[in-house]
């Protein structure tokens, strides 16, 4: 178990190196110097020598890469090119209001999902299972941005129940239904899909020809089945969380890092833009390996299977 | 379920291809007396900020947000389908590289990528186009890579091989056209996917720049003035809603019937 985290953690150094190359290939292709570009543009002439020293604009690309890492691995994203501020403190300010509506998200997307899922899955082919589904598929249909927007027409301007945008626990409410809304559809789509698959398998029959209460038919014997997969799309879906976050943010002017990007992207503020998606794809990165090592506690056969094969 | 979708399918793409030649406005001409009128029977979907019809922005914005979301899916499906066929057929340290690097494509959230590429390239109607393409042909190589493997073997593989078919031939006559189908299945799954992800580049404003008319990036220039002409925001949303949800309907029945992962 604990060989299994080691070795996944020391995967990860490849896939971040991996990760670095592009981001510093795509800074690569701004028309510009490099090192202008990481200071900002009304950087000190010190601190873009500074930076030049580092990135090592005289010692060819591979060079140049190697001290793009270094800087990296030092927590140094660049400064905006605006404010001057170090983009990692930006960051590292804007994060925790990300998280917390990420979470509050979260909060409403699982329960929610996972019941209309399981209605649905144990309903198939009913009424119930067909407007269910077809919410789902609407959800996954319909752009973020836009439900976000009609929810603030609808909800803050014409009903006043709640203020439109700002940052703060009162402002949270709005911008996490908007965010949940694709992911309780990935959710219930998932749910219900493994609901229908599992109550055809024999353990079930045999559950139920031994005259097992519902309730713990469905908590136990299904619930144990779909955990993994519904755990699993959780887990995929957080990138598009991420970039749902962007838009979000933006629309309901929630302080965080997806909103950060967005006025990055406007002011073509490269550092920021750049700081921003390296912060986003560790962090997904880091919730896959979570999810991966989740999988060990939730179910013991992915475990033999995984420890036959170091 | 499949007749529905497809029917507004075909609605759509006849609207949008023949829809700017009956409507009698043109898209970019302002007129500073109909500015942000509600919709009536001489504009269905009212006007926008600058007085333009609002329906023949839409319908000349989808002509633009669907041949770049179409256009994508088609790029990525063509590179996925060539990288992934040749990749898995060769096999060996290409294969090795090849799937690092699709590997590496997939470890980011897509969109984030994105974004991060458009905003580096000039903004014209491409950027969106290859900004989506250079991420998204990664799982489509993943996919026919995969299903390369399982069949490279097969008999009639060998059976080439034993008549003495060379081996680009054996990949071009025998094995290309044999994922083609899984391939397209695949793709027309991945349209919504792809519409979903134009309209959000664009309402962020990377892309087309106005006074071009893309969905998104109308609804992003409508939205100070939802308040008071909610309209301006709700029609290009329906558009785009609309369409993804189609094309996500008809990916749903295909995948049903036949099973692709």
């Amino acid at each position: 178990m604990a060989f299994y985290i080691v070795k996944r953690i020391f995967l990860l150094i490849p896939l971040l190196l991996g990760i670095t190359f592009i981001s510093f290939v795509i800074l690569k292709a701004i028309p510009g110097d490099p090192a202008l570009i990481m200071a900002g543009e009304r950087a000190s002439a010190e601190d873009i020598e500074k930076i030049r020293r580092h990135l090592g604009s005289d010692r060819g690309v591979i060079g140049q890469y190697a001290g793009y890492i270094l800087m990296l691995l030092k927590g140094e994203l660049g400064r905006s090119y605006f404010t001057q501020k170090r983009v990692m403190d930006d960051i590292l300010e804007k994060l925790p209001n990300t998280a917390l509506l990420a979470m509050a998200a979260m909060l409403i997307a699982i329960p929610i999902g996972l019941l209309a899922g399981f209605i649905s899955g144990l309903k198939n082919g009913s009424t119930v299972d067909r407007v269910i589904s077809g919410f789902a598929i609407t959800g996954l249909s319909v752009p973020v941005f836009w439900i976000g927007l009609i929810l603030i027409y609808l909800i803050s301007l014409q009903l006043k129940l709640l203020p439109p945008s700002g940052t703060g626990l009162r402002f949270l409410l709005l911008p996490a239904i908007t965010l949940a809304m694709p992911a309780i559809a990935s959710i219930t789509r998932i749910t219900r899909t493994m609901v229908i698959e599992t109550s055809s398998m024999p353990f079930i029959k045999t559950a139920l020809a031994k005259g097992i209460r519902p309730f713990r038919l469905y908590s136990v014997h299904i619930m144990r089945n779909i955990i993994i997969p519904v755990v699993t799309v959780i887990g995929i879906d957080f990138g598009s969380y991420l970039s749902g976050a962007v838009l979000t943010e933006t629309i309901f002017g929630w302080n965080g890092i997806g909103r950060f990007t967005f006025e990055g992207i406007m002011k073509r503020d490269y550092p920021v833009v750049m700081g921003c998606i390296i912060t986003a794809t560790v962090i997904f990165i880091m919730i896959n390996l979570f999810v991966d090592i989740l999988y060990h506690f939730l179910d013991p056969r992915v475990r033999l299977e995984k420890d036959s094969r170091l | 379920m499949k007749t529905i979708s497809l029917s507004i399918i075909i609605f759509i793409s006849l609207s949008v291809i023949f829809g700017p030649l009956l409507i009698p406005y043109d898209p970019y001409e302002m007129n500073l007396e109909l500015i942000r009128k509600p919709p009536s029977w001489q504009h269905p979907f009212g006007t926008d900020q600058k007085g333009r019809d609002i329906l023949s922005r839409i319908l000349y914005g989808g002509r633009i947000s669907l041949s770049v979301a179409i256009g994508a899916a088609l790029l990525s499906f063509s590179l996925g389908f060539i990288t992934g066929a040749v990749s898995g057929f060769i096999g060996g340290r290409l294969d090795m590289l090849m799937m690092a690097m699709v590997d590496l494509l997939m470890a980011f959230p897509s969109l984030l990528l994105a974004m991060a590429i458009s905003v580096v390239l000039p903004q014209n109607i491409y950027t969106v186009l290859i900004a989506l393409s250079l991420v998204g042909w990664a799982p489509f190589a993943r996919l026919i890579r995969g299903y390369v493997l399982t069949i490279r073997d097969e008999y009639f593989v060998q059976a080439a091989r034993a008549i003495g078919a060379s081996e680009t031939r054996i990949l071009l006559k025998h094995i290309m056209p044999q994922c083609f189908y899984l391939g397209s299945v695949y793709m027309s799954m991945k349209i919504g996917g792809f519409i979903l992800s134009e309209a959000a580049l664009s309402f962020l404003g990377l892309g087309a720049q106005p006074p071009v008319p893309t969905w998104g990036g109308m609804i992003s220039s409508s939205r100070a003035y939802m308040l008071s002409d909610p309209w301006m925001v709700l029609f290009p949303g329906l558009a785009i809603a609309i369409t993804a949800l189609s094309f996500n309907m008809l990916g749903d029945t295909l995948q049903a019937s036949k099973k692709v992962p």
